[in-house]
């Protein structure tokens, strides 16, 4: 065959340029977005490792990256170093509360709400998903989607010990402190715990002081508008020293680590360890084969202000940057993410999803439904000072609320020294 | 010391031998133990940890390491260390034997002073640089990257790595340098052939020191990496432990995995270490 | 580590410019040109990575930022509040107590193993190389194995001490802040103490034997050789290695972020653990700073007052 003339090599050398421009052209609207959080491992990683792959099949044009970091060192250093970089990703995990309130006011997160505005997105979510108190509000609008609830402290009790010794869940505190008096007596640690780093004791403190002095008076002192030594506050203490005098804690309390105590609870070392939800996926994977357990919210504490059945407990959820070029594959990610049917795979993973319908739809285990029907009940959500309040005044009442606790002060010499040392603080 | 060799050998030791024998060994031994307990304890289910500590393990689960190194990346994070740590001595040494041998041998205006605005370093804790530090790397967008490590390594021990190459450089004899003037090299060809091969003992000194110290550093290498692929080792193994503390077999194998090369390398030069720790630099 | 003394640097006879005539050749001062490049790439990263940051700490300790918002700028308030906060000044008796307790279990306990394992006898290498092992581990691995050495229910520790049947005595060491302190110290002086005692051999082989033979035919026991030619002979040598006790004391922090963090209720709490929670647990930049500039102030003094009080005309050459 003869070569083919002139007249067709030029079209199909046209045609092949034009091939290789469309491609180039596509290939360039392949859009990356960057998504950073704190899920290193576990079940809750490996399906959203599932969701994003079924997002490209669904999405082709559209690549998300993840950045996994520990979650210490995403609080400490981790997201300031990235939010300030000249390439800060575009979706984040936040905590609902405080650094929501951080972000939207220095600019870094985006306005959502006009976009969950559109279509009934918001609406697909839980009623408590909109709210101040949650987290994921500042003033009327939204600047954090969020993605589970977590409950922070509720009681863990081990159902062999309390058999064993023929109790049963209390319903006000008297009851509670019965209880803790009984196992002590007869030579059982009542309430397992490590408070290394403050945050485990003093959630449960937090919850327990705004149950007593009613949240109002919880968030002005917070927010260091009235000092915490005064008669209500002193009665919210009292509940800590009248634990420590019935001896209800480790020896270790104050040296051991939060995990460390989550271990020797699933060992069996005391009968009560008040933690958040994350135990149940934890009991999961390393409590030992029979290891029985259930969970009582904090007992109604008589004569208190606040809502005797109020639980603890936050949102926390993803913030979109508001320097983003591609706000709107972030948003598409972010609806794809929170469809009902990845949502049930989501709360399969153990998180508390807040999609309506999504638990209910879910195979999940009892833990996780009680968890979540506790949520939903409750009438008053109180934030953890950590997330709700600057980090910094937090842990001076967290330590605060430790001191008395450990026998160390008395209520109001603790109020004090939390007075003092937030005097310090600008 | 040891005894000439004129004494005659005794046959029973006395009793001060003895003596000296047990409180030595005692003491070693007692200082090797927690390392013998950390290496065995990862061969034990976590149960069996918790029933009973002391105890050897009754079967030797050999699959615990395999997990450890696994899950907690652990190659990973030897590559790493090995390559800040590898690059920062290296670079370390290089430019603060350039730096001391000026500092001993050559005339030039303001060296004292210079010398002495660099023995600040001497004297300061690395910690107090960590807040304007860590934004300058930031301005400069290298955080989170090797370099966020290797250059904060390789400036802050120059102050003590050139005091110490510069006294060694004092006790150099003289007629060598002016014997490679004579013949013609000019002033790096004598620091380069002449010179810096003789501070050889010097330099395991300051290599071995850095080389500890690097490879252990925890606070830049917590602080200025934060991706879980650039860690070094401590700050990894730190990421690991709080991540798997319930999983006591897991953090002990790691803890052994991370600990038992070194000791290797360490024993197998030992006597190279403690000879260049004793050279005389230090005094 | 005394400086070099002035009249030592004047003596030295100079390498090139100084013994050449006035009126230098353009080679000549070319060369004078290339003997700034040696000391330039360590100046540069000096400069940049050192002095530059130690100037930075200085600004921003007057300031209040949280390393996001503009800094703003506060004056000394930094500084006096720094005064006033007792967990501040209890850092420095803190690491005060850790440094005096570190210069018995490092220094004092290194030069004893020296002596001991000086000799050359059977075994005592490898029991030297023993001891020094420690030394090679991460403060981060060894801080880890002594939190699980000390553990309340199942640590080594108070498993043996509960094995000799002296179960009472079970404490939960780095929870009590009586013992916490104590706790840590041991772990430094386990990991440490065979640094010293190097430095110490080295020092205890360059004596002389004569001079032991010496005190032994004037009838001197062992105690007495130790206290009478020994330790004077080492004056040099203690000299340097509590200056490197103090210096490293005041720059610990790895041994106890991993092992108490601070903690019980600051009874660990040193100025560098201090001030990493100020700095990037609180997000108090401004105040980190100003504390760092603080404790830069407090070493610099404390190492110079040192050094000046231990320096005299050279010692005695033998």
């Amino acid at each position: 065959m003869h070569a083919p003339p002139l007249r067709t090599l030029r079209h199909l050398a046209t045609a092949l340029l034009a091939t290789l421009l469309i491609g180039a052209v596509a290939a360039q609207n392949v859009v990356e977005i960057s998504v950073a959080h704190t899920m290193t491992g576990g079940a809750h990683r490996d399906a959203f490792d599932r969701i994003i792959e079924a997002f490209h099949e669904a999405h082709p044009t559209i690549r998300i990256r993840q950045i996994p970091q520990d979650m210490e060192i995403y609080q400490d250093t981790g997201l300031i170093a990235m939010l300030q970089s000249n390439d800060p990703p575009d979706i984040w995990f936040q905590w609902g509360g405080d650094l929501v309130r951080r972000d939207a006011e220095l600019g870094f997160a985006l306005d959502l709400t006009d976009y969950l505005a559109q279509d009934g997105w918001g609406d697909s979510f839980l009623d408590a998903s909109w709210s101040e108190g949650t987290g994921t509000m500042v003033g009327d609008r939204i600047f954090m989607m969020p993605y589970a609830f977590d409950v922070t402290t509720v009681l863990w009790y081990n159902t062999d010990i309390f058999a064993e010794h023929g109790l049963s869940e209390p319903e006000t505190w008297d009851e509670f402190l019965d209880i803790v008096r009984t196992l002590r007596a007869a030579g059982v640690t009542p309430i397992i715990l490590g408070n290394q780093q403050f945050w485990p004791l003093g959630n449960w403190a937090g919850h327990i002081t705004a149950r007593v002095v009613g949240m109002d008076l919880f968030d002005k002192a917070l927010s260091l508008e009235v000092p915490f030594n005064q008669p209500a506050f002193e009665e919210a203490f009292q509940r800590f020293a009248e634990l420590a005098e019935a001896q209800a804690f480790n020896r270790d309390l104050a040296g051991l680590g939060a995990s460390e105590s989550m271990a020797a609870f699933f060992q069996g070392a005391g009968a009560m360890h008040p933690i958040g939800s994350w135990l149940i996926s934890n009991a999961f994977s390393s409590a030992p084969d029979g290891f029985s357990y259930d969970a009582f919210n904090t007992p109604v504490i008589a004569g208190g202000a606040g809502d005797p059945q109020s639980i603890i407990g936050l949102a926390t959820g993803f913030e979109v940057s508001s320097r983003s070029a591609h706000v709107d594959e972030a948003i598409t990610f972010l609806r794809f993410f929170t469809s009902f049917d990845h949502q049930v795979a989501w709360a399969e993973a153990g998180r508390f999803s807040p999609i309506e319908g999504a638990m209910a739809a879910a195979d999940i285990d009892v833990h996780n439904k009680a968890l979540a029907e506790l949520f939903l009940d409750a009438n008053e959500l109180v934030p953890p000072p950590d997330t709700g309040y600057p980090v910094e005044i937090a842990d001076i009442f967290y330590q605060g609320a430790a001191l008395v606790a450990g026998g160390l002060r008395s209520p109001a010499a603790a109020l004090a020294w939390i007075d003092e040392q937030l005097a310090l603080v600008r | 010391m040891s005894t000439s060799a004129a004494l005659p050998r005794r046959r029973v030791p006395s009793l001060g031998t003895v003596l000296h024998y047990w409180v030595a060994a005692t003491v070693v031994v007692g200082m090797a133990f927690p390392l013998v307990w950390m290496l065995y304890s990862g061969f034990k289910t976590n149960q069996e940890i918790a029933a009973a500590p002391l105890a050897l393990p009754a079967v030797w689960r050999w699959s615990h390491f395999a997990e450890a190194w696994q899950l907690g990346n652990l190659g990973r994070l030897y590559l790493n260390s090995l390559l800040v740590t590898g690059v920062s001595v290296t670079a370390l040494v290089m430019i603060a034997s350039l730096a001391a041998y000026a500092f001993a041998r050559l005339r030039f205006r303001g060296r004292d002073s210079l010398f002495y605005l660099l023995l600040i370093g001497l004297l300061l804790p690395a910690q107090v640089v960590i807040i304007p530090l860590f934004f300058l790397l930031r301005d400069l967008q290298l955080l989170n990257s090797y370099w966020a490590l290797i250059l904060p390594y390789t400036s802050w021990p120059l102050a003590l790595t050139i005091y110490l190459l510069r006294s060694y450089y004092l006790t150099l004899e003289r007629e060598l340098e002016d014997a490679a003037r004579i013949d013609g090299a000019n002033l790096f060809q004598t620091y380069a052939f002449v010179m810096f091969p003789l501070v050889r003992p010097a330099l395991a000194t300051v290599v071995i020191l850095n080389l500890v110290n690097l490879w252990n550093e925890l606070l830049f290498a917590m602080l200025f990496i934060q991706s879980e692929q650039l860690r070094t080792l401590p700050a990894g193994l730190l990421a690991f432990s709080g991540y798997y503390l319930i999983d006591y077999r897991l953090v002990f194998a790691a803890l052994s995995i991370t600990t038992v090369p070194i000791l290797v390398v360490y024993f197998a030069f030992q006597r190279h270490v403690i000879a260049g720790l004793t050279t005389g630099a230090l005094d | 580590m005394a400086f070099p003394s002035r009249a030592r640097a004047r003596s030295e006879v100079g390498f090139g410019s100084d013994r050449r005539p006035a009126g230098a050749s353009r080679a000549a001062r070319l060369e004078d040109a290339q003997k700034y490049l040696f000391v330039l790439p360590a100046l540069v990263l000096f400069a940049t990575f050192v002095l530059l940051p130690l100037a930075s700490a200085v600004y921003y300790s007057f300031t209040v930022w949280d390393g996001l918002r503009t800094p703003e700028w506060v004056g000394w308030w930094n500084y006096v509040r720094a005064w006033n906060d007792s967990v501040h000044v209890r850092s420095y008796l803190n690491v005060g107590v850790y440094i005096a307790g570190t210069l018995v279990v490092e220094v004092a306990f290194g030069l004893l193993m020296a002596v001991l394992l000086a000799s050359n006898r059977r075994g005592f290498g490898f029991m030297r190389g023993l001891f020094f092992s420690p030394m090679v581990l991460s403060m981060v691995a060894a801080g880890l194995l002594w939190t699980y050495v000390y553990d309340y229910r199942r640590g080594l520790l108070n498993e043996g001490l509960r094995a000799v049947g002296l179960g009472g005595w079970a404490h939960p060491w780095l929870s009590d802040g009586a013992t916490a302190m104590l706790a840590v110290i041991v772990v430094s002086g386990w990991k440490y103490a065979g640094f010293y005692m190097i430095i110490f051999l080295a020092a205890l082989r360059r004596i002389p034997q004569s001079l032991y033979e010496a005190a032994m035919l004037d009838g001197a026991t062992p105690l007495q050789r130790f206290a009478h030619v020994t330790l004077p002979l080492l004056r040099e040598t203690t000299i340097v290695a509590v200056l490197l006790c103090v210096t490293g004391g005041f720059a610990a922090f790895d041994l106890f972020f991993t092992m108490t963090n601070g903690g019980p209720f600051n009874a660990t709490e040193i100025p560098t653990t201090w001030i990493v929670k100020q700095a990037f647990d609180r997000h108090n930049m401004g105040y980190g700073a100003a504390l760092t500039v603080v404790m830069t102030v407090v070493v610099g003094v404390v190492s110079l007052a040192y050094l000046l009080a231990t320096r005299r005309r050279h010692a005695v050459e033998y």
